[in-house]
């Protein structure tokens, strides 16, 4: 296996990127049109498109802005430009983006239109691309890395094999100082308990606890019947059963880490460790919230083939279903299927997988990068006004 | 019929794996699970032979049902009402008698958490 390190972006906050884009990001769906546009003029730009952001309020409005301030400053990201339809949320945004010490613009659509907007958005992408074709990557270590953890579109072949090889992968990490995210907050029913007793400090596990009962009340209120949702008809197909089934071939990914903290969606872990963060289990919104995190890849075990990316970070997927393997595997970085086989240990294929996830922090493209899965869903907590 | 003991594994080719001699089709997390997953698609009559990972040691069942790959096969008789076990924790409750060998899964057992 190769050294544990890879050359990163050394971003001024002290975070390291493992990508560097110019980001154009809108406040409210109605500014894609000005980001979509730029993106195809200026090359090295990344329009984050979604299509919230218009009469949100209370605490949704304030989750979106700080998926959106903290996309931004994901440090992947080596300079953003904020576009609104007006200045007051867009400066709000960008103020936030700016604390960060990259570069960071907005502009206002409002009373100068579209046309003109992208004329100043594209002058000003081009200036950003060429300050971020001059940044160097430097040495950075795996001790460095803000790596997120989602098992998606599972099957028992998570549990036996994909998970726990994620999980010894989570171990070393976190063993060498990096810092792992990871979430899927109502999926946890059924192993709720052991996840809880895995968080030492006391006032986190209440605030776990918490974020759970929060979560799945919310749940058992709309009085629906959750088979086909949770287990979801992948998962049912896969072989899941039930959700208690799911959930302990998903703790296998956090190996048998201690939990360092826990955090509300898209806040920013205050440290090294294995964080738990609140999350919907649905893989875009997961992920997306992971990258508002400050995570800067993302490890997605899959079982039927989940075909998951995300434009802010690398998604590297792996799987150990061999039928998956087989008829989709462009979709794939990793087939650990010999070690659901019993060809090989848990540990050899985290060896593979370790030195994947330092190759592709060091500029390896993932197939979900080639591919252009760029699935960013901003997790919305009620309906607008 | 469930043989419990030592066994070997040993790669036999690309693609197979072996318990002692015979191919590996079955995997169970532990030794108190009511069922394992097949890692190959068995067939009614056939032989189910896994491995429990927690403590290496084979397990054997006739399979009843058809079994595809991933899906879970009953090691034990499971009664109506009981809870089924996986990873040694339950995962849910058997909604009829579950046969040695029969298919497990949503026909037979349900959640209980949520319905």
């Amino acid at each position: 296996m190769s050294m544990r390190t890879f050359k990163g972006y050394h971003r001024p906050d002290g975070t390291i990127g493992v990508r560097n884009h110019v980001l154009l990001l809108p406040v409210e769906g109605i500014a894609n049109r000005v980001a979509e546009n730029v993106a195809h003029m200026i090359k090295g730009t990344l329009d984050l498109r979604h299509p919230y952001g218009d009469l949100q309020f209370g605490q949704d409005l304030e989750l979106l802005f700080r998926i959106l301030i903290g996309a931004g400053s994901n440090p992947n990201v080596a300079a953003a430009i904020v576009i609104g339809m007006e200045p007051v949320w867009a400066d709000r945004i960008a103020s936030g983006i700016a604390e960060t010490g990259k570069p960071v613009a907005r502009f206002a659509i409002g009373h100068v239109g579209d046309l003109a907007t992208i004329e100043h958005v594209a002058r000003k992408a081009q200036e950003f691309v060429y300050g971020a074709s001059e940044l160097k990557t430097q040495d950075a270590g795996l001790g460095d890395l803000v790596f997120a953890v989602k098992c998606s579109e599972s099957d028992p072949t998570n549990g036996l094999a994909a998970n726990p090889i994620v999980g010894n992968v989570v171990e070393r990490a976190v063993a060498s100082g990096a810092t792992v995210l990871f979430g899927e907050t109502s999926e946890l029913t059924g192993a709720e308990d052991l996840v809880a007793s895995r968080i030492k400090d006391h006032a986190e596990r209440e605030k776990f606890w918490r974020l759970y009962h929060e979560y799945v009340d919310f749940i058992a209120g709309q009085h629906a019947d959750l088979l086909g949702s949770q287990p979801s008809q992948p998962n049912i197909h896969g072989g899941l059963t039930t959700i208690e089934e799911k959930a302990f071939g998903n703790i296998a990914k956090i190996g048998q880490v201690e939990i360092t903290g826990v955090l509300d969606s898209a806040v920013r872990p205050k440290g090294k460790g294995l964080w738990f963060m609140n999350t919907s289990g649905a893989a875009a919104e997961a992920l997306s919230l992971f990258a508002a995190g400050g995570a800067v890849i993302s490890v997605v075990p899959t079982g039927q083939g989940n075909i998951i990316g995300n434009p802010l970070m690398p998604v590297i997927k792996l799987t150990a279903n061999p039928d998956t393997a087989r008829t989709m595997p462009e979709h794939f970085d990793l087939d650990v299927s010999p070690a659901l086989r019993q060809e090989i240990s848990i540990a050899q294929a985290g060896d593979q997988l370790l030195d994947l996830l330092l190759r592709v922090a060091g500029g390896r493209v993932t197939a979900s990068e080639v591919l252009n899965h760029n699935e960013f869903v901003p997790f919305k907590l009620f309906r607008s006004a | 019929m469930i043989v419990r003991g030592e066994v070997t594994i040993r790669l036999k080719a690309v693609g197979r794996s072996e318990v002692n001699g015979l191919d590996l089709n079955l995997l169970l997390h532990a030794p108190e699970d009511d069922a394992g997953v097949a890692i190959a698609e068995i067939r009614a009559g056939e032989k189910a032979r896994g491995l429990i990972l927690s403590d290496r040691s084979a397990v054997e069942v006739d399979a009843v049902d058809d079994i595809p790959l991933g899906h879970k096969i009953a090691v034990k008789a499971v009664s109506r009402g009981d809870r089924l076990l996986l990873y040694g924790h339950p995962v849910g409750v058997a909604t009829r008698t579950i046969k040695p060998g029969e298919h497990v899964h949503t026909h037979n057992v349900k959640s209980l958490r949520w319905s």
